[in-house]
């Protein structure tokens, strides 16, 4: 615990730091894009590679969050953090709502249903143009009043403060990540993974525990949502689209399902690349699928996983003292 | 004292009557044994009892409770365990991780979000516990998918007995091991038996080893019990004898 809140702090301390030493905008808009979309990423990983819940439909989450921001900062409200706040419960829940009815079936129906579902949050948002602009999105820009903490007045208005403000939610967000899957319920979610009959006949109500961590990877997808729509000052119904919750599964597919830190580095690894391609051609989902098949044929396995499970690392890692709970048990952390 | 007792239990699926009219009577700290040809119905006698599948009709007391129609998690949670005649076990995870999904389940302190699995002093110490009577604890931070067929048995095994059952059902515990491990498997079986004041109840096809350990034995056949008694009268038995004629020689 206190060391992940170590790393967590160190990371986000030398991610801010970053741009005082280095100064593009590019670059700084590019990092703020990034840890959006690693967010939205990692929280699909949470089902995916820790509960083995594959869902086709994480775009619903994230586009629920996006909408909500929007619209609560253009027609309701001046307050940005409780805008923000309120898009990630209504995230929430409509996580608890589909989720639901989604884990009452098997792997394949779940994926089906989960799309389903996102697709008729799609349709929603097209057809109900009074509140969403429609096929247009929402246009005209977000208001991005300032934040008001503590008797400090902060503004996201600018590239460096938004990518800042952005850190540190992504980082904490990442934290709190962290430690559901380190924790007791986390170990239980791969077990559900690996054989959730047996996890059954160890006395754990399994449903229940789908349900929540699909409730929670609703909320962050909602987070990174509602920040991207404040990043870039809009929603439009793509962030609802079934294109929008293959990004994701794309990223886990490069960075690998095992870690964390697999589809943070697959968010990286496709947000630089597509940069590129599209600096040099406009075939640009050929080029991408073409590097995508690539990768996945010739490693068979995320990146992170990959390098996890090399042979030079497991030698490397074992020759470091062993941080693994003892029977005499020193406490590890 | 008497720990389970099921009164004409029934399942049928389709035109085949898997299971039927079984009255058991299991009377508490025995060790005992169920045997059956192949098909007997003996592991859908375990699915019911446990509440896998559900059953037709009839009654399933446990402890004085009736747990029939109960879901499997809870019938668990109310201490009974099982292992799988199919080893079933988490295999992506270490032998650790798997025994202490278990301990976290038993110790109900599964639903934490913000503790950190590897800092539980008791579960950890409960963990090897468990790993040490197996005799696997060198093998703890393997991934179990790794272990040979025997020592994943045994995982099997252990995982149900993380959860300190009262009642403990083995479906094959030693199916598809050495001679050398069985009996290993056997002598550590009833030394668990022993120490843990269990009611354990196999399945084995094996008949050197049911006759040697068993106290009771329960005789399945076409998922009737036709003969149920002490390993010297059941090996006399006549009814016994025919539903093995052909099968296997006592
Ligand atoms: N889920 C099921 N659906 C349909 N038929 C089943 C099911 N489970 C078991 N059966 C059938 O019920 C009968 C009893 O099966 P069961 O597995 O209980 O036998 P068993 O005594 O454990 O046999 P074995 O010694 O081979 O393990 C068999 O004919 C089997 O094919
Ligand atoms: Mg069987």
């Amino acid at each position: 615990m206190k060391k992940t809140i170590f790393w967590g702090s160190i990371i986000a301390v030398i991610l801010i730091i970053f741009p005082f030493v280095y100064y593009s905008n590019f670059m700084i808009n590019y990092l703020t894009q990034i840890l959006i979309m690693a967010l939205f990423a990692v929280s699909l990983n949470l089902l995916i590679g820790y509960t083995g819940m594959i869902s086709f439909g994480h775009a619903a989450y994230f586009g629920i969050g996006a909408y909500s921001v929007g619209i609560l900062l253009q027609k309701y409200s001046s307050n940005l953090l409780g805008s923000l706040f309120l898009a990630v419960v209504f995230s929430a829940i409509a996580a608890l709502v589909i989720g639901f009815f989604c884990i009452r079936l098997g792997r394949i129906y779940f994926a089906m249903l989960s799309l389903a579902f996102a697709q008729i949050i799609y349709t929603i948002v097209v057809k109900w143009t009074g509140m969403t602009g429609g096929d247009q999105g929402l246009i005209g820009g977000i208001p991005k009043p300032p934040i008001s903490l503590l008797g400090l007045s902060f503004s996201i208005g600018t590239p460096l403060n938004f990518y800042i403000f952005t850190v540190i939610l992504v980082i904490a967000s990442f934290v709190i990540c962290k430690f559901i899957v380190d924790s007791p319920f986390g170990a239980i979610l791969k077990t559900i993974r690996d054989n959730f009959l047996r996890t059954y006949f160890i006395g754990i109500p399994v449903k229940i525990y789908q349900l929540v961590i699909f409730v929670i990877a609703g909320t962050f997808a909602g987070l990174s949502g509602a920040l991207m729509a404040l990043f870039i000052s809009g929603a439009y119904p793509d962030f609802t689209y079934w294109t929008k919750s293959a990004e994701p599964i794309f990223m886990i597919l490069v960075g690998g399902m095992g870690s964390l830190l697999g589809p943070i580095l697959g968010a990286a690894i496709l947000n630089l690349l597509t940069a590129y391609i599209t600096m040099y051609t406009h075939l640009y989902e050929l080029v991408m699928g073409t590097v995508l098949v690539i990768f996945i044929l010739s490693l068979k396995k995320g990146l992170v996983d990959y390098l996890l499970e090399s042979e030079r690392f497991k030698r490397w890692s074992s020759s470091l003292a062993k941080k693994k709970p003892s029977r005499i048990g020193q406490a590890t952390e | 004292m008497v720990i389970l007792q099921t009164e004409n239990l029934k399942k049928a699926f389709g035109g085949l009557q898997a299971v039927n009219k079984v009255n058991l009577t299991i009377a508490k700290g025995e060790l005992s044994s169920i045997i059956g040809p192949n098909g007997a119905g003996k592991t859908t006698l375990f699915n019911l009892i446990t509440g896998y599948l559900p059953a037709d009709s009839g009654k399933i007391i446990f402890k004085g409770e009736n747990i029939f129609g109960l879901p499997h998690y809870k019938i668990v949670r109310k201490g009974i365990g099982r292992s799988f005649q199919r080893t079933t076990i988490f295999p992506s995870l270490t032998l650790f991780e798997n025994v202490r999904a278990a301990i976290l389940s038993h110790k109900k302190k599964n639903f934490k979000f913000f503790t950190d699995s590897n800092s539980l002093e008791d579960v950890n110490e409960a963990t090897f516990q468990i790993l040490e009577s197996l005799n696997l604890p060198d093998k703890a931070y393997l991934i179990s998918s790794t272990l040979a067929h025997g020592d994943q048995k045994l995982l099997d095994i252990g995982i149900a007995l993380a959860l300190e059952p009262d009642l403990l059902l083995l479906d094959e515990p030693t199916a598809g091991m050495s001679p050398e491990e069985r009996w290993n498997t056997v002598a550590m079986i009833q030394k668990l038996w022993k120490t843990r004041n269990m009611t354990v109840v196999f399945i084995e096809h094996d008949m050197d080893m049911v006759f040697s350990i068993s106290q009771q034995i329960r005789v399945l056949h076409y998922g009737e019990i036709i003969a149920e008694g002490q390993p010297e009268e059941i090996s006399h038995n006549r009814a016994v004898i025919e539903a093995y004629l052909g099968e296997e020689m006592i």
